[in-house]
């Protein structure tokens, strides 16, 4: 039982986590029709510059806000590479524009960055000397801390999306990016827009992954991107709540199926779902909002 | 002959197969990648069959296309009616799903994969090789240009209007993805041969990626383009420092995506296809014109 508790904390908050990456994708999704494959690779690469900032300066503050900018500026950067193709509503080509720059960032941390070997980061960022007890079982302090800082995030985020200007105007580009147009709203500013808040959410997820696993490699951003693609199309893809949902779902069953199985099997088990839904429910279980 | 040039012959060869195969799919706006995984089952059949049971090369030939065919029936009518998103998602996750398989099963030789397949003469393998790709060009080529390839044109543009007018979309994907896997087949037991074994990390992420970018790089919208890039590719990767193997992938990332971004329609596009083919029959008008005669 206590076991079990442990492995349902870990799952909900691997559940928040994957749900704020979600978001990030269908965020670009819904405000510039593309879906970026690259953003989760993208996320560990920041993982990767926190790490860098952390081993030379030995500052925690700093790299925290080293992985959030780099987070922002990577992702504005690479805007402009798919622009072209978001206004020619050329979204297949804007999806092999994405896996082309994910295959990249994986090769650059897997040959370039330390020497290609995973990283680790320093035990006192993970707190996992404290720890909350269940029995037999524990819950490590950074791992709850993960967990109430991703909840928190989400509250943030939604906020901003329904109450402030700037999130009325990227819903009001998601439901029609011409109508807003002819409202006097720049798309490419939006875009931008999306694009680095897309970036700030995965560079405060990064430092939240870091807290929470200790440790990165290049294949962390094929494993997270596989989990949340399978969570977008069993939630439907544009449907940020349907995913949010969706995500913990994931999380729960995943940290319950890593208990058992070996985890290649993990990531078979999330693509069989993704395959399951595409084939009998390709709108998702909560619909499509795209 | 030495053994580079045996090897750029015969993995030209396989690559120009997966790049029609990719390609076929591309066309109709459904970038499908059961070529790829079938590539991975015709490669593993023909390790197995050959090394265990001790199969003749025919046999091995038409039982690796029949279950790669099989294979992509499964899920075809499903995957049939998929807009390109979920087509790319849903085929990357059958391809996942096969090499995790793979990989976890002894019998395949799990993460190590099966070698030991018997030696075939490179002249013998050269020549299987390239009469496949002789009658598989010779198909695309009649798909390329009939009714059907008109068919193709008007699903990739808009899938809607194309059934108003008649064009039973989900059918022909089934079909191409029928071809597409046959193809696939074909590759992986001539790749399998070619490497004397096969290993699951040969039909990884960045396969794919090669895949894309032989079909990009020639060109999403002739049959033409992939007899260049598929070529170029190989090469590219096998004239890299052997320091810097991994800068192969970066290549043909950067690659597909200044293409994508200068030249979306490819190295081979229809308009250079028209000029050539103009240029070509202006010559052949010339020699027969009686004024040549005389």
């Amino acid at each position: 039982m206590e076991a079990f508790i442990s492995y349902l904390i870990s799952g909900i908050q691997l559940g928040i986590l994957y749900g704020i990456v979600t978001i990030g994708f269908n965020l670009l999704i819904l405000v510039t029709g593309i879906l970026n494959f690259s953003y989760s690779h993208l996320l560990v690469l920041s993982m990767y510059v926190g790490w860098l900032i952390l081993e030379a300066t030995n500052n925690i503050i700093l790299a925290a806000a080293g992985t959030i900018l780099s987070g922002v500026v990577i992702n504005a950067v690479l805007t402009p590479l798919f622009l072209p193709f978001i206004k020619k509503r050329a979204h297949l080509e804007a999806l092999v524009i994405s896996i082309g720059i994910a295959l990249i960032s994986v090769e650059i941390m897997s040959h370039w960055l330390n020497l290609g070997l995973p990283i680790a980061f320093p035990k006192s960022i993970q707190m996992s000397d404290s720890a909350i007890r269940f029995g037999l079982a524990s819950i490590g302090i950074g791992r709850l801390l993960s967990l109430i800082t991703g909840i928190i995030l989400l509250f943030i985020f939604f906020k901003f999306l329904y109450k402030s200007k700037q999130g009325r105007i990227l819903r009001a580009v998601a439901q029609d990016s011409e109508v807003a147009a002819m409202l006097g709203i720049s798309i490419p500013k939006t875009m931008l827009f999306s694009f680095s808040l897309g970036g700030l959410l995965a560079g405060i997820v990064a430092i939240l992954m870091a807290i929470s696993l200790g440790s990165a490699s290049a294949e962390l951003g094929d494993n997270i991107t596989l989990m949340c693609l399978a969570i977008l199309f069993l939630a439907g893809i544009g449907n940020l709540k349907g995913g949010l949902i969706c995500a913990i779902f994931v999380g729960i069953v995943e940290g319950m199926v890593m208990g058992y199985l070996p985890p290649d099997w993990t990531k078979a088990f999330a693509f069989s779902v993704i395959l399951a839904v595409l084939l009998f429910k390709p709108e998702g279980i909560f619909g499509s909002q795209h | 002959m030495t053994l580079f040039q045996f090897y750029f012959l015969e993995f030209s060869a396989i690559y120009i197969m997966i790049g029609w195969a990719v390609y076929l799919m591309f066309r109709i706006n459904q970038p499908y990648f059961g070529s790829l995984y079938s590539m991975c089952i015709g490669a593993y059949f023909a390790a197995y069959t050959s090394i265990n049971w001790g199969w003749p090369v025919w046999l091995i030939f038409v039982g690796a296309v029949s279950v790669s065919i099989l294979f992509a029936l499964i899920p075809a009518f499903r995957l049939a009616k998929l807009g390109p998103f979920p087509m790319v998602i849903a085929s990357m996750a059958i391809l996942f799903i096969i090499q995790t398989a793979v990989k976890n099963t002894d019998a395949l030789g799990a993460r190590y994969g099966l070698f030991g397949m018997p030696f075939m003469q490179h002249n013998i393998t050269l020549l299987i090789t390239y009469g496949f790709l002789l009658f598989i060009g010779y198909l695309v080529f009649h798909l390329d240009y009939s009714h059907i390839g008109r068919a193709m044109d008007a699903i990739h543009f808009d899938r809607d209007v194309a059934t108003t007018l008649g064009v039973n979309a989900s059918r022909l994907s089934v079909q191409f993805q029928v071809i597409s896997s046959a193809i696939g087949g074909v590759a992986g037991v001539l790749y399998a041969f070619t490497m004397e074994g096969v290993f699951p990390e040969a039909f990884n992420m960045s396969f794919m990626m090669y895949a894309i970018t032989i079909v990009v790089l020639g060109g999403m919208f002739t049959m033409w383009g992939v007899i260049i890039s598929a070529p170029v590719l190989w090469s590219i990767s096998q004239f890299l420092p052997k320091n810097m193997t991994g800068l192969s992938v970066i290549v043909y990332g950067v690659l597909l995506i200044v293409m994508l971004l200068i030249r979306p329609s490819g190295i081979i596009d229809r308009r250079i296809l028209k000029k050539f083919s103009g240029l070509w029959y202006g010559l052949i008008r010339r020699t027969r014109s009686p004024e040549t005669v005389l």
